[in-house]
């Protein structure tokens, strides 16, 4: 057993489970999409992403890819979550509350793409 | 390039989840720690509020309490928050600061910096390997002709050496601290460069040079390749896969010597047509015959006797290493620097000496002990170091012979002037008189006291569109049109034509009635501005016009009209 693997595979794995966490729930509600789910989602997508640097094969690198792919979905739903709390002052309305989820839905495809990958690469290890 | 990223990548991968940790902990913190109280109920700082906070906070930026101002709690984390990323931040840009001065990362940046600048080359270029003493001459004198070169050394040294040279060169060219032995390495510096047009391999290692050769000729087969050979055996080895030029600086010698001695005019022509134009020639010294003492016997002094024993020469060896391999008539232990093994050499009656150990002081020291012992000695000196220079030019030998300076000399002839050289051999089939009466014509038309210039003219559109034209139209030209000065057309140019090339026919100093055809080459040696002149000439149609017929015609076309010598044209 390789602990770098363990701590790979787990940090991959909880970005997908936090990233699904995130996104279940009825889409227009705030209730069901906690901030703080949201802030865990981002630093978990974000150590995933840095644990895949380095890899040069072909499928660290779209590994790497789909990685950045959440990163860049996800900082958008904080993005949008902040401009319409603080900046504009609209607040979580349902539009805003919707365009939050479906980013953060954008991001869960690309983490489960992420997964596959993992699962891949091990199937193709074992070969 | 991605070398690079990937290594950046790589080692910042610590560093930046050190970073990513310590902020979600902060603003995690900020966030839920409970802020000061509004109508009796603790407000809570949102996440964008507390990323802001521990954004300008981490970096010291430190913009004060924002945007409410803090309850103690709060206070408090803000202080752990302060330790805490100041701690991180520190570590990354020490890490990005390790990186940075990181050897191997160095070594990353500038192999890329090398292979960048060589892949940019639009012009052909030569590929050396070895920035020795050879080749450092050669760059320097083929830099000069404007030739582009990329160079390749093990020795860092030698490398900072080019990086330093590079100023006082015409043209840059790039270095890299790399075994050329390596095949990659080879393919950095532009093996397979499309511009790429000749190998020169002249490392100290004669198997790096065979491997350099052998590399070249197979991952690139058009590539000309110019290889040193120290033996021998390397020289048939590098052959027999076509390598096109191999040369060892002390065969050349030896060679040079043996031409010397039995042919002297040859010897003084080819000194003379093979030195730097422009340069101030002095007649070499021819050596005499006679009893000659040779001092050291490796395998510069092993080439020397046999050199001088193929002309009837008697020689005596003396060498200071009992456990060589000695000659069939023996030899004298010693150093040859002190006067008694000088004397038991016999140095008295020998005509010529030889100072030929791998060592400069002691190479030195036997030509003075010899010279005060018999001044009428002829006297050649192995300079082993081109920075000795100047000892051995206030030594006042009869001949010098720097290996590096050998090589040097002999490649930049290869390279830059493949004719000459091709003109040279096939002299050195004609016997000496031949080569005297050509000497004594060289002198009488052009005069001997400097190096000539030397060119080629090649009959074709390009090269010389007046010559073609008037080809074309049926005029006859000869030799003696293209050696008439044109502006003074009463007066010959100083020039001669040494060697005419047309399809397999080769002609030695062909006569100036000689036809010219299309596609000839025709090699001419001369002054420098018989050089200017004739090229003038060859592409500009009226002026060789007026010498073929010897009229003035004007150049404008009312003119022609008004005087009616249009027809002619």
């Amino acid at each position: 057993m390789n602990l770098e693997k363990v701590i790979f595979g787990f940090f991959i794995v909880l970005a997908l489970t936090l990233n699904f966490g995130f996104f279940l729930g009825e889409i227009e509600s705030p209730v069901h999409h906690p901030v703080y789910e949201l802030f865990v989602v981002i630093v978990v997508n974000l150590i995933a992403t840095v644990l895949k640097f380095g890899d040069r094969t072909q499928i660290g690198a779209v590994l790497l890819a789909t990685s950045l792919v959440a990163d860049l979905q996800l900082i958008a739903a904080a993005a949008v979550w902040a401009y319409a709390v603080n900046i504009s002052g609209i607040g979580l309305t349902p539009e805003i509350m919707a365009s939050i989820v479906s980013l953060s839905g954008g991001a869960l495809l690309a983490n489960i793409v992420s997964v596959i990958l993992l699962v891949l690469e091990t199937i193709m290890l074992l070969r | 390039m991605n070398q690079i990223i990937w290594l950046v990548l790589r080692r910042m991968r610590q560093p930046l989840l050190v970073l990513i940790t310590v902020y979600s902990i902060a603003v995690l913190g900020m966030v839920l720690i409970p802020g000061p109280e509004h109508d009796g109920q603790a407000t809570h700082m949102n996440f964008f509020h507390a990323l802001y906070f521990i954004s300008y906070t981490s970096t010291t930026i430190g913009f004060g309490e924002l945007p409410e101002t803090f309850s103690e709690a709060q206070r408090m984390w803000a202080m752990v928050c302060i330790y805490m990323s100041v701690i991180a931040w520190i570590y990354s840009i020490g890490a990005i600061l390790a990186l940075i001065q990181d050897p191997a990362f160095r070594q990353a940046l500038i192999e890329r910096h090398f292979a960048r600048s060589v892949k940019k080359i639009r012009e052909p270029f030569y590929l050396l390997c070895g920035y020795g003493e050879a080749g450092a001459v050669l760059v320097e004198a083929l830099t000069h002709y404007n030739i582009r070169m990329v160079v390749l050394d093990k020795d860092e040294a030698r490398i900072n050496e080019l990086s330093l040279q590079d100023q006082k060169l015409p043209v840059y060219v790039p270095g890299l601290c790399a075994d050329a032995g390596i095949p990659e390495h080879l393919l950095d510096a532009g093996l397979k460069h499309p511009f790429c047009s000749r190998v020169i391999a002249l490392t100290d290692s004669d198997d790096t040079n065979l491997k350099i050769a052998i590399t070249s000729k197979l991952l690139n087969p058009g590539l000309e390749v110019v290889a040193r050979a120290g033996t021998r055996n390397i020289k048939a080895n590098m052959a027999s896969f076509g390598t096109e030029s191999i040369v060892d600086a002390f065969e050349i010698f030896g060679e040079t010597i043996a031409l010397a001695l039995h042919s002297p005019d040859q010897y003084v022509l080819r000194e003379w047509l093979s030195g730097i134009s422009h340069q101030k020639f002095d007649k070499p010294a021819v050596p005499p015959r006679g009893t000659w003492i040779i001092c050291g016997y490796g395998r510069f002094g092993r080439y020397l006797v046999e050199y001088l024993e193929s002309e009837g020469l008697p020689t005596v060896v003396i060498e200071s290493n009992p456990d060589v391999d000695p000659p069939s008539q023996g030899m004298i232990l010693g150093a040859g620097t002190e006067a008694e093994t000088l004397l038991e050499a016999g140095v008295r009656d020998a005509v010529g000496i030889v100072a030929g150990t791998d060592n400069d002081p002691n190479n030195l020291s036997i030509i003075m002990t010899a010279k005060a012992i018999n001044p009428d000695l002829f006297i050649v000196a192995r300079q082993n170091r081109v920075a000795n220079s100047m000892i051995f030019e206030a030594l006042d030998a009869d001949m010098i012979m720097n290996p590096g300076r050998v090589l040097a000399n002999k490649i930049r002839g290869i390279v830059t002037m493949p004719r000459l050289n091709e003109f040279l051999e096939t002299v050195g089939e004609y016997d000496n008189e031949w080569a005297s009466g050509l000497y004594h014509r060289l002198e009488k038309t052009i005069g001997t006291d400097t190096i000539p210039d030397i060119w080629v003219i090649k009959i074709t559109q390009q090269a010389s569109p007046a010559i073609v034209e008037l080809l074309s139209k049926g005029m006859n030209l000869t030799l003696a049109h293209l050696l008439t000065d044109p502006y003074n057309r009463d007066h010959e140019l100083k020039a001669i034509a040494l060697y005419l090339i047309r399809e397999k026919e080769r002609s030695l100093v062909p006569a100036n009635s000689t036809q010219l055809h299309r596609d000839d080459r025709i090699l001419f040696c001369g002054s420098a501005q018989a050089y200017y002149r004739m090229r003038l000439l060859v592409n500009d149609y009226y002026l060789l016009y007026q010498v073929v017929t010897d009229q003035d015609i004007p150049r404008s076309g009312i003119m022609r009209w008004i005087t009616r010598s249009d027809r002619m044209i």
